[in-house]
């Protein structure tokens, strides 16, 4: 009877009470909206940052259970609570950001606000994910709702293209993956994470079913995090979504996508890293090169991110390789793997959490930038002489360029720099050097934005915002974003006391 | 130790009146502006004092207090603290900056009334104070290396500060890119210590930390002739020792207010503080020690000579500063690193009080800095001249001024190192001293004026507020060197006293190399040599005013009988910017334009490097983003391509 013991109830809701509020929030926000017919615009947004605040309040006081929950589809701790935090602050950023566009352009969507929780609920399941099938749920709940959400502006084509690109081309991934699970599941038996790491362990499962398995799972995770050569629909669905759209996906799904293959990664590495190593090396240079160079020609600043983002996907593949790297080594390696490990996954989380702040600063600038209803403010000529017009907006969009392009005090550097010295320390210096060159080459383009703002003079078509809440939101980023380049040590040690508990 | 909050508020106080004098600008109003200013490092001074008097209220040996904010590095075992600490040597630091600053920030009020920069005048000013504090306050080298790069950059700022002359836009480059020298030094002597020091420490002990680097001193002792050459050519740009004094006249083209405090009493004793607070280090290597000396001594008298003939009144200020700070380097040589902090702080009273004073002199003949066209201000500006003597007698050394207690005892302790050669240098640049000081008092304040009488009829006395800290000043001048009145003459010695705990090793460190000889330490001695040093002082002040007042003929009829040729020498400062531009300034500047420039920058780097390589990634950039047609059969082939690409390769490899 023990093994089938019934699982201790209150303990259960309580480790599962940040996901119950999401969706329970979720919900109701749906049900406030269509029952409610005196609400004012602004008020579902206060109820959706109200829950979002909750999340934050019963995470930090009440000590949620760690430890795996529903029977063992979920593993809870200090990553998922890391990652849960990530989810909620960003969600609470696309909130304020949204609602002061709604605000402006008239173009109200009140079913924007439960599907930002239910896209911050998948990402929730799949940080805590202990099981192929939480993968799989966590994954398509937080697609699902992403889809809606960029292609969700009615009557804009450009938003509708992009939400049926994503769609058909989320759904195309979608199979891969799911094939890819098939595979898993048939050569170890199981789909629980347990169950996989038990068949690598004792040798059983055998090598092709599992390295094609786990390949075309790779396949899926790649899509979302914008891994060439699955990137092709990042430009079109970034540029069409509107920017607080964008920017939720940039950083959000990101770091989801990254949560999930790190773990995935940190399961299967054992057995596996030889066949992943090579591949993850050349794409991971592949897709730095790649989005950098074309991010170059780009005259559209949320197309740049787009491309910019991809290859900030390559910079975070090679933290990835390198926590590969030294189950490769020989003993000398071995030696270091754990250090090499620990301090890869830290510098991961910290990038993570940098490019967030990043790139969340840099649209929300350029959500309000707009000057029609419905069109972001997305041409780089028509920032001209914007440090004049708005200077805390164009500072604030200047510190985000900077940080991108790893300039230091900002976060951007000292993220870069976490990745690239593990990467040294891996021993794979070559790959060191093509990331600093990529990371020299992205200084281009993005100084051209400061550029612009700074040096060239006001146009009668250069952009003129007027919604100061997301200005000023995106202004406390830009402080975090410095603050964190000067004293990055405090939370890297956290990233790393966060790490430690899923690494081994 | 102790841990105290307050620290930091010491340093972040003046950042934050930079900020909000930086950012809001020109939208305050001046008297706002600078009431913001004088009020933060007013906060500052007292927040000093508080703690200061908490120091004295603990044991000798204890008196240290800490302010660690947090980690600010912490790579593998590199760990570097941002943090603040205060010991006997910073609390002097800390209170002479903070204290003359806050007489300075006042001074500006009436000085910079009338400048259309006032706002921006006082962000640099309130920053500067910052950075400067930071140097002082750090707690490990880093910390000290980041105040140290700030002080530059304020004194560039200020030097600067009117840019629309080109004159003063390149006085600020001179003075950035020779300090760039020296800093270049000052980085590698750090590097060397983190090196050389890094294998041995613990996890968690800061490298740089003042502490641990004092307690891990031995282990840098073969090294550390070294470091401490380099780190003291870093000391040589920032507190304008020979070979990279050069730029400190030069940066006289800033405001006068701004020489005052930067460029006299603190950020140029940067260095001789570095040193002191690095006795530890610097006595392990008696070449080091014995370079340190030397060329404080030479410093002090080169300049001195240069200081006879200059007719720009602040220009002479300027090598005097030269000279004085070659007495601390001197002192700090020969291990007396307490009279040499004695000698910074002395100093930066009379100092102050002198280059503000002629600050008031250069007010009132509205702008003028020529002495030779000055003269006979003695009755129109009584305040500033009264003053102006007080300092003028302190700084020649003149008993019972701040002045003579503090150069008396570095003279003494250069005899008492045995080195004679030393003594005598100093000893020659103290008459020349009180010399040109008695010069430049005549030229400026008596005989008759000979200005233009458009400027004659506008001469009148600074306001209040420009007159106020002179007279504060002036009483700090006379009064400022008895709390080191020696053991000799019966007093307590009480700054040797509570600099004692800091300089411990450092000062017994001379004592145990043995490297010197001990001339006997009696006091007979020190009295004889103590009463010739003043009669000397007196001597060149009489000389001065006898040759400049009395009989201005012999000045002439000396340059003109076979003194022409010694005169034209030191007029135009040995020619050493000429040297120097001969030696490396124009063959560099010729390698840059012709080999660097046009070949090698142009040619190689723009041409083909940068256009070149921008060019094939731009074009790289154009072709693949045809790739991206917006066809999304197209990017499901290329997805379905790289599946496919990706399990082949899978299912080979395994």
């Amino acid at each position: 009877m023990n093994d089938l013991a019934i699982p201790d109830f209150g303990r259960e809701i309580a480790a599962l009470l940040p996901f119950l509020i999401v969706a329970g929030g979720g919900l109701l926000v749906m049900v406030t909206d269509a029952l409610v017919k005196t609400l004012r615009k602004d008020h579902l947004s206060y109820l959706v940052l109200l829950v979002l605040l909750s999340v934050i309040v019963v995470q930090t006081t009440s000590g949620t259970p760690e430890g795996p929950v529903l029977n063992g589809l979920l593993l809870l701790g200090n990553f998922s609570r890391f990652f849960t935090y990530l989810f909620v602050v960003i969600g609470v950023l696309t909130t304020i950001f949204a609602t002061g566009i709604f605000d402006r352009d008239g173009n109200y969507r009140p079913e924007f606000y439960p599907l930002l929780l239910f896209a911050i609920l998948g990402m929730m399941v799949l940080a805590a994910a202990n099981d192929l099938l939480t993968v799989y749920l966590g994954l398509e709940t937080m697609s699902l709702a992403t889809y809606v959400l960029a292609g969700g502006v009615r009557g804009n084509a450009p938003s509708s293209e992009a939400g049926f690109k994503y769609l058909m081309l989320g759904g195309f991934s979608s199979a891969f993956f799911l094939m890819g699970v098939a595979f898993v599941y048939g050569a170890c038996g199981g789909t629980g994470f347990d169950q996989i790491a038990a068949a690598l362990h004792s040798g059983s499962a055998p090598m092709p079913f599992l390295t094609l398995g786990t390949g075309l799972m790779l396949v899926g995770f790649g899509f979302k995090v914008a891994m060439v050569p699955f990137h092709m629909w990042t430009p079109d669905v970034y540029d069409g979504a509107p920017a607080y759209v964008t920017g939720f996906m940039a950083t959000a799904i990101k770091a989801a996508g990254f949560a999930i293959l790190l773990r995935f990664v940190l399961l299967t590495e054992p057995m596996l890293a030889f066949a992943w190593y090579p591949v993850l090396t050349v794409l991971a240079v592949l897709t730095m090169s790649l989005g950098n160079i074309v991010a170059l020609v780009q005259g559209n600043i949320k197309r740049m991110l787009a491309w910019s983002s991809i290859a900030h996907a390559g910079y975070l593949l090679l933290g990835i390789v390198a926590i590969l790297a030294p189950a490769l080594g020989g003993p000398e390696m071995m030696a270091r793997a754990k250090g090499i490990v620990e301090e890869g996954g830290a510098a991961l989380l910290f990038y993570l959490v940098g490019y967030a702040l990043m790139n969340l600063a840099a649209f929300g600038i350029i959500n309000v930038m707009g000057t029609e209803p419905g069109v972001d403010g997305d041409q780089i000529s028509r920032y001209a002489g914007l440090s004049r017009r708005q200077p805390v907006a164009a500072a604030t969009l200047a510190v985000a360029m900077l940080s991108l392009a790893g300039i230091p005090p900002m976060v951007g550097f000292m993220a870069k720099f976490y990745i690239f010295s593990v990467v040294v320390k891996a021993g794979l210096i070559p790959l060191a050097i093509i990331g600093v060159i990529n990371s020299l080459i992205s200084v281009y383009y993005y100084l051209r934005v400061i550029v612009v703002m700074y040096m060239h003079d006001t146009a009668e078509d250069s952009y003129q915002g007027t919604e100061w809440v997301s200005v000023a939101a995106a202004g406390l980023l830009a402080f975090l974003i410095i603050y964190l380049g000067v004293m990055p040590e405090a939370f890297h040690r956290g990233a790393e006391i966060v790490f430690r508990q899923i690494s081994f | 130790m102790q841990s105290e909050i307050l620290l930091r508020w010491i340093v972040l106080v003046p950042l934050l009146g930079a900020v909000v004098n930086g950012l809001l600008n020109r939208r305050l109003a001046k008297r706002v502006s600078g009431f913001i200013a004088c009020a933060a490092i007013g906060v500052s001074f007292g927040l000093s004092v508080v703690v200061f008097l908490r120091l004295t209220g603990m044991d000798a040996e204890a008196r240290v207090v800490n302010d660690i904010l947090g980690t600010w590095l912490q790579i593998g075992g590199f760990h570097v603290d941002i943090g603040f600490a205060m010991d006997p040597l910073s609390a002097v630091m800390a209170l002479v900056v903070t204290g003359v600053g806050f007489l300075i920030h006042i001074y500006s009020l009436g000085y910079m009334a009338h400048d259309d920069g006032f706002q921006r005048y006082f962000a640099y000013l309130n920053l500067f104070v910052f950075a400067m504090m930071t140097l002082v306050l750090g707690e490990n080298l880093v910390m000290l290396f980041v105040g140290w790069e700030g002080v530059g950059l304020c004194s560039y700022l200020l030097i600067g500060f009117w840019f629309n002359d080109q004159a003063n836009a390149s006085a600020g480059k001179k003075a950035f890119i020779v300090n760039r020298i020296g800093d270049f030094g000052f980085l590698i002597g750090l590097f060397l210590i983190g090196a050389n020091l890094l294998p041995h420490l613990a996890p968690g002990e800061g490298v740089f930390s003042f502490a641990i680097l004092q307690h891990h001193a031995h282990l840098l002792a073969p090294a550390a002739t070294g470091i401490c050459l380099l780190l003291f050519l870093g000391a040589t740009g920032k507190s304008a020792q020979i070979p990279l004094y050069i730029w400190l006249p030069d940066a006289m083209a800033g405001p006068t207010p701004v020489s005052a405090l930067i460029h006299a009493a603190t950020m140029v004793t940067a260095g001789v503080y570095m040193i002191a607070r690095l006795n530890f280090l610097f006595v392990l290597s008696p070449t080091a020690m014995a370079v340190v000396a030397a060329v404080g001594a030479v410093t002090a008298i080169f300049a001195a000579t240069i200081a006879l003939t200059q007719n720009d009144i602040k220009k002479v200020l300027a090598y005097s500063t030269v000279s004085q700070l070659g007495y601390m380097m001197l002192a700090c040589g020969v291990g007396a690193f307490t009279v040499g902090i004695f000698h910074l702080m002395t100093h930066a009273f009379f100092k102050a009080l002198l280059f503000l004073g002629s600050g008031s002199v250069i007010h009132a003949m509205s702008n003028e800095q020529d002495m030779r066209v000055m003269g006979g201000l003695r009755s129109k500006l009584p305040v500033t001249y009264a003053t102006f003597m007080t300092a003028t007698l302190a700084i020649a050394g003149v008993f019972p001024l701040a002045g003579f207690f503090s150069k008396d005892e570095i003279l003494w302790k250069a005899w008492e190192s045995g080195n004679t050669v030393l003594w005598a240098i100093g000893f020659l640049a103290a008459g020349l001293t009180a010399f040109y000081m008695m010069r430049l008092v005549v030229l400026t304040f008596f005989g008759e004026n000979r200005a233009s009488s458009e400027v004659r009829s506008h001469i009148h006395e600074s306001p209040a507020t420009m007159t106020g800290p002179l007279v504060i000043l002036a009483v700090l001048s006379v009064v400022g060197g008895w709390i080191g009145w020696p053991h000799f003459m019966g007093g307590g010695a009480w700054f040797e006293n509570w600099l004692a705990p800091v300089f411990a090793v450092g000062e017994h460190g001379v004592a145990a190399h043995g490297a010197v000889a001990h001339h006997a330490a009696d006091s007979t001695m020190e009295w004889t040599l103590a009463v010739v040093s003043v009669l000397w002082a007196v001597l060149g002040l009489i000389l001065g005013w006898f040759v400049y007042y009395r009989r201005a003929a012999i000045a002439d009829s000396f340059r003109k009988a076979g003194g022409g040729f010694v005169y034209r020498v030191l007029l135009n400062k040995y020619y050493v910017d000429e040297a120097y531009d001969a030696a490396f300034i124009r063959p560099g500047y010729r390698f840059s334009r012709q080999v660097l420039w046009k070949s090698v920058d142009a040619g190689l780097i723009d041409g083909l490097l940068v256009n070149g390589s921008a060019l094939v990634v731009y074009l790289l950039g154009s072709v693949l983003r045809l790739f991206q047609n917006g066809m999304i059969r197209f990017y499901a082939w290329t997805f379905t391509i790289g599946v496919a690409v990706f399990v082949l390769y899978l299912s080979f490899s395994s």
